[in-house]
């Protein structure tokens, strides 16, 4: 479906500078600098994949998508989607795909979402019956019907999410690009794009790229993550694997009748210590959870155990650590 | 026609804001309606300027005026390139299996620009039918046809223009010099300026083609070569060729901003 191979992306930028004296000879003088948005960037997605790609801010998603949706030129490598070089064959290529911006709005601001909705099925040329089956679906399956006749200004952001998602997907795409699409979207409405995606996935063999910040949403969504820093792709695999890797620390927190003396324990390290109440960080790699308990209830009377894994956000803040591209 | 539907569809945004538009579209008519009364007290004292009358005066004076609004109202697309690009609606376009000539035509088309055009197209006609002499359907034929070479000598310059941004991400003022300066220059027959004046805007950016050459053949002015007067607007049409192809060189250079 997918391949790039040896994609590179440098932009020249100005050199930032800051105030007035600065700004004043940089209106003869400019100095650039290069940034390499990408480098020898190769992935390969097949059909049908959900694919979760993720990194810290600036590593290259954004760009990297844009190349793959035919917005933007690389400086050199290929790139061949369904057998299309994106911004050779634009017109012929972008009629398959799908493209959510989750920070800007690609739907007519002023007018109902239906119009807009209309107006795109003239720019896709989409025959009436699949448009109407299209548009039937959507509404039920994103709830669109009590707002597809407001205009898209009067909308809630997550109502204009869904607005927007439904919209990249009435000429059916077979591929859909979604960049941060739960960005700002309350509990809720994250849960049901969600699982809109894994439906849409599943019953309409959509191959999605999904560009996100909240781990959740990979978690729920797909196994296999492509992790990109500083232009480079670091990590391509399972989720799970990367939570195994770097989820090993668990927060153990235990409650025990007297107080009593800081109980040290090798393979946990004490972080917090109160009256009665004690918190241990534990790396499962090396000690088990079960023999720590084993060995605290040797020396005290425990009432209380409470075990945490570590939040996943965590888990992929020790990845970017991990691969220095915090 | 597509282009059409993207009309419609700006036009209904337009329509959301009743006030706004109501009220533009009446302070525009009274300022076009106060220019042409400048125009008038001008004749009354003179009579004619540097061999020309009123009438012909007064056809160039519209017809740039129309064809100027009219730019505008189309090449609203071109004319707000560098927002397109930092707003980021041009990856947008890009993503729309449509050409994209056609796309920046349409966009953000506004009711307001159609309403003055509107309000100069109606201008000429009552112009004409009060000072038009010996007024044929040839003759009327050769007005739209300046009109139309007006309006693409004037979208020319403007693709022009939005190409730069595609370098400068913001707009380039000192393009107006030709828009605004070929408003100002072009309302009047271009021969009364200076001849290199008149040549520049006739050889280079001709607007000359929609000026006084076709006027005078309209006003009956000339005795030979009629046909070339007659046809001098469709050159000055070629003008934006040229000009979709540098866009189109431009374009190729965008380098999106943002995430």
């Amino acid at each position: 479906m997918i391949e790039l191979k040896n994609i590179n992306k440098t932009f020249r930028v100005v050199k930032k500078t800051s105030g007035a004296k600065e700004a004043f000879k940089a209106m003869f003088h400019r100095e650039y600098k290069e940034i390499e948005a990408l480098k020898d960037l190769s992935l390969k997605v097949n059909e049908g994949e959900i694919v979760g790609y993720i990194g810290p801010n600036g590593a290259g998603k954004s760009t990297s998508i844009k190349v793959m949706s035919g917005i933007l030129t690389p400086d050199s490598g290929e790139c061949s989607i369904m057998g299309y070089t994106p911004w050779k064959d634009r017109r012929r290529y972008v009629k398959n795909i799908g493209v959510v911006f989750g920070q800007r709005s690609q739907l007519w601001w002023d007018v109902p979402v239906m119009d807009s909705f209309l107006l795109l099925k003239d720019i896709y040329n989409v025959p009436e019956k699949t448009f109407r089956e299209n548009v039937d679906m959507l509404t039920e399956m994103l709830n669109l019907n009590e707002f597809i006749n407001q205009p898209l200004r009067q909308l809630s952001l997550g109502q204009k999410m869904r607005a927007e998602i439904a919209g990249s997907l009435l000429h059916n795409p077979q591929l859909l690009f979604l960049d941060e699409p739960t960005i700002g979207l309350d509990a809720t409405t994250k849960l049901s794009v969600r699982n809109f995606i894994k439906t849409i996935n599943k019953e309409k063999g959509t191959t999605i790229m999904l560009t996100t910040h909240d781990m959740n949403d990979i978690d729920a969504i797909t196994d296999r993550v492509v992790l990109i820093g500083k232009g480079r792709i670091l990590y391509d695999g399972s989720f799970e694997q990367i939570k195994k890797k770097y989820g090993n620390n668990k927060t153990l927190t235990v409650s025990f009748e007297n107080e009593a003396e800081p109980i040290e324990i090798s393979g946990a390290v004490l972080t917090k210590i109160d009256r009665n109440q004690a918190t241990y960080t534990v790396d499962t790699g090396t000690v088990s959870i079960a023999e720590i308990i084993n060995r605290l209830s040797e020396k005290t009377q425990l009432t209380d155990v409470d075990v945490k894994s570590q939040a996943i956000e965590e888990i992929v803040a020790s990845l970017y650590e991990h691969f220095n591209i915090k | 026609m597509l282009l059409f539907k993207y009309m419609k569809i700006n036009i209904m945004s337009n329509l959301e804001y009743p006030l706004a538009t109501y009220s533009t579209l009446l302070a525009r008519m009274v300022g076009i309606i106060l220019e042409l009364i400048g125009l008038f007290f001008l004749f009354d004292r003179f009579q004619s300027l540097v061999g020309y009358s009123l009438y012909e005066v007064g056809l160039c004076y519209l017809i740039i005026r129309l064809a100027n609004a009219l730019s505008i109202c189309f090449g609203k697309g071109y004319n707000s390139m560098s927002g397109l690009i930092r707003k980021g609606a041009f990856d947008t376009m890009l993503i729309r299996p449509r050409n994209l000539v056609l796309q920046s035509f349409s966009h953000a088309l506004d009711i307001r620009d159609l309403g003055v055009s509107v309000q100069y197209i109606i201008m000429l006609v009552l112009f004409i039918s009060i000072y038009g002499v010996n007024f044929t359907v040839m003759k009327g034929i050769v007005l739209l046809l300046t009109v139309i070479s007006g309006t693409a000598i004037f979208l020319g310059i403007l693709m022009i223009s939005a190409g730069i941004c595609f370098f400068s991400v913001k707009n380039i003022e000192a393009v107006s010099v030709f828009t605004d300066g070929g408003v100002k220059l072009g309302s009047y027959p271009l021969t009364i300026y200076n001849k290199w004046i008149t040549r520049f805007f006739t050889f280079i950016i001709p607007f000359g083609c929609a000026n006084y050459l076709p006027v005078l053949y309209i006003a009956d002015k000339i005795d030979s070569y009629r046909w070339l007067y007659m046809l001098s607007p469709v050159f000055g049409m070629l003008f934006i060729i040229p000009c979709i192809f540098i866009w189109y060189a431009c374009a190729k250079h965008y380098s999106s901003t943002g995430s």
